[in-house]
């Protein structure tokens, strides 16, 4: 299944972008987004299992994976980054689902 | 000829039009979260401060004829309304109260900015809560506007409702239930005298609940803490 940006939108709901492995175009277009938006503050949650989510805390453009806190909700297809085992982990943006938050204007 | 007849590119547009067309350009501008569609003087807007959109002339309220401008207030909580202090330009002070009228105000303006919103994007956000949260909740929600989730990191129990802030709430040792605060959080801004925010009611709940489920700590400091007996916190 391939992955799936959500992002919530003023105009739209939420706009929604398919990230296919299969379309390296769509793949470099996804993670020029996905930089784009982390740069401006906007919060990525990637879904695990039962709907539980992660923050993503940044973004690795070479190998095109989210870099999230290793916590017992780590995804399914996250694999351990660095020595530390589990201390980060890092989930392909082909294969996960992300909703993303812009920034809070307070209330 | 009255103005409703001319064709679309001749007139005045719509607050719908105005919408659909701000949203066209968002998609050309690639702005992700949007550009807030502007509902005119009576409902000014709070933008985030690092939107590109943010235009201080349209969005802050307009300053008030008589010269008074708020320095302080606060709820009284018996008597349920608020107390302002004023002051003028030449340093005079003033007490004001508010009765209970402020919470007219803020319902009948969460009407006023309806237009902001697009029926399709609310549709499509309550098919994305349906499924964040199943049937059975979602149908809570769609019923009564409101559901419930606790946390799993912090016990803490959440009613999450529809154009209001969010409950937090903490069952404490002896068995009662505790209000915490009420949680006012809207993304990318929100409009001054009503509820919503620039984005559609049920956007606003996900927000708030993708926030609690993947970075609690964060959603409570990016939120307003509305004490319960506040006007603000919608109870």
């Amino acid at each position: 299944m391939p992955g799936k940006l959500e992002i919530l939108n003023t105009g739209d709901g939420h706009t929604e972008i398919v990230v296919d492995r299969s379309n390296p175009i769509e793949l470099e277009r996804a993670s020029r987004i996905i930089e784009d938006m982390l740069k401006r503050g906007y919060a990525l949650f990637v879904h695990g299992k039962n709907n539980v989510l992660t923050r993503v805390k940044r973004f690795d453009k070479k190998h095109k994976a989210y870099i999230i806190g290793a916590e017992a909700t780590v995804p399914a297809e996250a694999t351990p980054v660095g020595r530390k085992k589990w201390k980060e982990a890092a989930v392909p943006i082909e294969s996960a689902k992300v909703t993303v938050v812009g920034r809070s204007a307070g209330g | 000829m009255t103005e409703e007849t001319l064709p679309p590119g001749m007139r005045t547009p719509t607050y719908k039009e105005l919408a659909a067309k701000v949203r066209t350009v968002a998609r050309e501008r690639e702005e992700w979260a949007g550009i807030p569609t502007p509902m005119g003087d009576h409902f000014p807007m709070a933008i985030e401060p690092r939107h590109p959109y943010r235009i201080d002339e349209i969005n802050k309220p307009k300053k008030r004829e008589d010269g008074w401008r708020v320095v302080n207030a606060w709820t009284h909580y018996r008597w349920g309304f608020e107390i302002l202090v004023e002051k003028n330009e030449e340093g005079r002070a003033r007490v004001a109260f508010l009765p209970g009228g402020k919470r007219v105000d803020l319902l009948l303006g969460s009407l006023g900015i309806m237009d902001a919103w697009l029926e399709e994007a609310e549709n499509k956000a309550q098919t994305k809560l349906w499924n964040l949260i199943g049937h059975h909740r979602f149908t809570q929600y769609r019923m009564t506007g409101i559901f419930p989730e606790t946390s799993k990191r912090s016990g803490v129990i959440y009613i999450f409702r529809r154009l209001r802030p969010t409950i937090a709430l903490k069952a404490t040792a002896d068995g009662f239930i505790k209000i915490l605060c009420t949680l006012c959080l809207h993304p990318i801004g929100y409009y001054f005298g009503a509820w919503g925010g620039v984005m559609v009611p049920t956007d606003e709940v996900i927000a708030h609940l993708v926030m609690m489920r993947g970075s609690e700590h964060k959603f409570w400091a990016n939120a307003n803490q509305h004490p319960a007996e506040s006007i603000h916190s919608g109870i």
